[in-house]
C-alpha cells in the first residue's frame, strides 16, 4: 500500500508527538509507543471515517491509540517493555529531567493516561471520559488515585507536582 | 504542574524521527538499511493491521462476526494464531484464534468447502484439541462444535477446547495439535422422544425380507443376514418430530420386538443412528434398594441385543429404519419400551483428517492456597478459567461436593462473572480437581471475592481469605 507522502507528513506533524506521549503514557516504554502511533497513523490514513472539527479528530486518534495500546503485544496477556537504547535517541528525545514523568510512568495505565489527557492536553474530566469510554466518575477516581500515589512516590513536594484542586 | 508540563513536552519525535515516521506511514521507505528488532516489530505490526484487512478475503465478514461474537469480552484477549491452513477431502481448516492458560485452552478454526456449500446446516465435528499432557490418573476433558455458518463462503466457524484437570505450573505457552476427523453436516439430534407403547399388542405383525437393492448400506454396522423387517404403515404414529415418525411397532415372524421408522427420504443413513431400549415393568415397579446390579444386568440382557440389529431400506419411494430386540410376544405385559433417541443426517459425512500444530501463549495466573474448611486447596485463575485442586482426603471429598457446580468471580466494580463447570477429576487417595471456565475475561486485579455453590471465598490483594459458607 503507498499513500501520499504529503498526507503522511501533514499527518506525523500533526498529531506524532500527541500519540507518542499517549501511548508512553499508557505503555512505558518508547519502542512501544512509537509502534502504536505509527499503528495508529496508518489508520487514519486508511478510515474512511469523516470528521466534525480537528477536535473531533484529535479525540479519535487518542482514542484510537489507547485501543491499540491495548492490543499492542501478540501475547496481549504480558506487558514486555523493550529496552530503551541509544539507537531510539535518533528517533525520539527524552527530557533530561523526568522525575515526575517516571513517576507518572509508573502508575497503572489508566491513571497515567487520565493525567496525562487532564494536565497536559487540558481535556475535561467529561472528554476524558468520552475518550476512554467510561464515566466521568470514574475519571475523577483515577485522578484523585494518581495523584494520591504521585504524593507518595514525589514525597509530598509541592512544587512542580499536580494540583489538589477539586475536579 | 509545570516541571510536568516542561518534562512531558520535552518527549517528542525528533526531525529525522519524523522523517522515517512519515516515511513508513507512507510505505515508501525502500532505503533504509536493515533496522534492530524493534524495527521488525513496527513493521510486524503494520504487517499484521494489513494482513487484517488483507485477510478479509480469506475471513469473510460473517466469520468475523461470527468469531467477534463468540470470542465476546474475550476479544481483546485472543491472539491471532500464525498456523497453515490444511485442506483434505476439498475441506481447507485454518485455525484463526486461540487463547489458553496453564490447564485450558480454546481455539476457533474456519472451515471452508473449496468445492461448495458441504457444511451448511447443523454440523456435528468430531475432532480433538490435544493440548495437555496430564500425568497418568488425570484427564482431558475436550469438545469440538460447529459455532456457525456463513453462506456467503460456505465457511464454518469451530470451536474446540480442551481442559485437562491437571494444573500446570510455569507454562508460558502450550504446544498443541488440533486434530479433525468427521464433519458430519445437515445432522440433527432427536431427543427422548416418547414412543407409543398402548400401540403395542400381542398381534404378529405383517413382515418381509427386504431384497438385496431395497435395503441402504449404513456403512457402519454388520449387516444382518436375510434380515426380517415389520412392513411400514401397520401402526403409524407422529413422535412430535419432523424428522422421524413410527410407521410400525410389533413382533414380526421372527418372533421378535419391531421398531419401524420413516425417516424423509433424503436422510444419510451413515450419518444417523436412532436408538431405544426394553425395560422391564416389573422392576421398575420395585423399590431402587431392591434392584440389584444382577437382576438389571438380567432383565436387560432378555430384552437387548449387546449390538442392536437395525436394517436400512426403502419401500414405495420411502425411506425407513427398523430396529428389533429378543423380546417375543409371550413378555408383553412385562415390556416397556424406552424414549427415542440419536440423529438424522440429510447430508453425507465428511470423513478426512486435518491436523494443525500450533502454539499458543498462556494468560498470566494467579496461585492461591485456600484456608479454612478448604485448607490444603489450591485455587489457580486466569482471566480464563478458574481450577481447584488438592490432595485427597474423605473430608476434601465432602466438601468438593458444594463446588460441583457453576461458579462466579466477584470483582470491585459490584460485577459477577459466571464460570460453567467443566468437569471434575478425582482418584480416592491421590487427589481431587474442580475445572470452570469463565463467560467473560475476569480481571485478576479486580476481583474481590469466588462463590463456588455455597462456598464463599473472599480474595484480598490478591490473598484469599478463609472460605466460608
Amino acid at each position: 500500500m503507498e499513500l501520499s507522502n504529503e498526507q503522511a507528513e501533514h499527518l506525523v506533524e500533526q498529531y506524532a508527538d500527541l500519540l507518542l506521549r499517549v501511548a508512553y503514557a499508557w505503555t512505558g516504554s518508547v519502542p512501544d509507543a512509537q509502534d502504536v502511533c505509527q499503528t495508529v497513523l496508518i489508520r487514519r490514513l486508511t478510515t474512511q471515517k469523516i470528521f466534525e472539527s480537528p477536535e473531533h479528530e484529535r479525540a479519535w486518534l487518542v482514542r484510537a491509540a489507547i485501543n491499540q495500546c491495548k492490543n499492542l503485544y501478540k501475547s496481549p496477556w504480558r506487558r514486555r517493555r523493550a529496552e530503551w537504547d541509544e539507537a531510539l535517541a535518533v528517533e525520539v528525545h527524552m527530557p533530561e529531567e523526568s522525575d515526575i514523568l517516571d513517576a507518572v510512568r509508573s502508575l497503572p495505565p489508566k491513571q497515567s493516561t487520565a493525567i496525562y489527557l487532564r494536565y497536559y492536553e487540558e481535556y475535561s474530566v467529561g472528554e476524558i471520559g468520552g475518550i476512554m469510554g467510561v464515566k466521568p466518575a470514574l475519571v475523577s477516581t483515577w485522578l484523585a488515585r494518581g495523584r494520591e500515589k504521585l504524593k507518595m512516590k514525589l514525597g509530598g513536594e509541592q512544587n512542580g507536582t499536580l494540583p489538589q484542586t477539586a475536579e | 504542574m509545570e516541571r510536568y508540563r516542561r518534562q512531558q513536552s520535552e518527549l517528542h519525535y525528533t526531525k529525522e524521527g519524523k522523517r522515517r515516521l512519515a516515511e513508513a506511514v507512507a510505505g515508501t521507505d525502500r532505503t533504509r538499511a536493515p533496522q534492530p528488532r524493534r524495527r521488525l516489530r513496527i513493521a510486524a505490526v503494520i504487517a499484521a493491521a494489513l494482513a487484517l484487512t488483507v485477510s478479509a478475503g480469506a475471513l469473510s465478514p460473517g466469520i468475523r462476526g461470527m468469531l467477534s461474537d463468540a470470542l465476546g469480552g474475550f476479544g481483546e484477549y485472543a491472539q491471532e494464531v500464525q498456523a497453515e491452513e490444511v485442506v483434505d477431502q476439498g475441506i481447507a481448516l485454518k485455525v484463526i484464534s486461540a487463547l489458553a492458560d496453564s490447564h485450558a485452552t480454546v481455539v476457533y478454526a474456519q472451515a471452508r468447502d473449496l468445492n461448495g456449500d458441504r457444511l451448511k446446516g447443523e454440523m456435528q465435528i468430531s475432532g480433538v484439541l490435544q493440548a495437555q499432557d496430564p500425568a497418568p490418573g488425570y484427564g482431558v476433558v475436550s469438545h469440538a462444535e460447529c459455532v456457525g455458518y456463513d453462506e456467503e463462503t460456505g465457511a464454518a466457524l469451530l470451536k474446540f477446547v480442551s481442559i485437562s484437570s491437571q494444573p500446570k505450573a510455569g507454562t508460558e505457552a502450550v504446544d498443541c495439535q488440533l486434530i479433525v476427523f468427521d464433519l458430519q453436516p445437515q445432522q440433527y439430534a432427536i431427543e427422548e422422544l416418547p414412543l407409543p407403547n398402548e400401540l403395542l399388542t400381542g398381534e404378529t405383525l405383517r413382515s418381509f425380507r427386504p431384497a438385496e437393492e431395497e435395503i441402504v448400506p449404513d456403512g457402519s454396522t454388520e449387516a444382518v443376514p436375510d434380515p426380517v423387517v415389520l412392513e411400514p404403515g401397520q401402526t403409524p404414529a407422529d413422535l412430535g418430530s419432523e424428522l422421524v415418525a413410527l410407521s410400525s411397532l410389533g413382533f414380526a415372524e421372527d418372533g421378535r420386538l419391531h421398531i419401524l421408522l420413516e425417516v424423509p427420504a433424503e436422510a444419510v443413513p451413515s450419518g444417523s443412528t436412532l436408538l431405544s431400549t426394553l425395560r422391564s415393568r416389573y422392576l421398575e415397579s420395585l423399590d431402587d434398594g431392591s434392584v440389584t446390579p444382577e437382576m438389571s444386568n438380567e432383565y436387560y440382557e432378555r430384552y437387548n441385543d449387546p449390538l442392536l440389529p437395525e436394517v436400512w431400506f426403502t419401500r414405495d419411494g420411502g425411506l425407513y429404519y427398523d430396529m428389533s430386540f429378543p423380546a417375543g410376544p409371550e413378555a408383553l405385559d412385562d415390556l416397556l419400551l424406552e424414549t427415542l433417541y440419536g440423529a438424522v443426517s440429510l447430508a453425507e459425512p465428511i470423513r478426512g483428517r486435518w491436523t494443525v500444530p500450533l502454539t499458543v501463549e498462556t494468560a498470566p495466573e494467579s496461585r492461591m492456597p485456600l484456608q479454612g474448611p478448604l485448607d490444603g486447596t489450591e485455587a489457580i485463575l486466569s482471566p480464563l478459567s478458574l481450577i481447584l485442586h488438592t490432595e485427597w482426603s474423605a473430608d476434601k471429598e465432602d466438601a468438593f461436593k458444594k463446588s460441583a457446580t457453576d461458579c462466579f468471580a466477584c470483582l470491585r466494580d459490584g460485577s459477577r462473572i459466571e464460570g460453567k463447570s467443566w468437569g471434575s477429576a478425582g482418584m480416592t487417595g491421590e487427589f481431587i480437581s474442580r475445572q470452570w471456565l469463565f463467560e467473560q475475561p475476569v480481571d485478576l486485579e479486580q476481583l474481590t471475592e469466588i462463590t463456588i455453590g455455597d462456598w464463599i471465598i473472599p480474595i484480598v490483594d490478591g490473598v484469599a481469605g478463609e472460605a466460608y459458607s
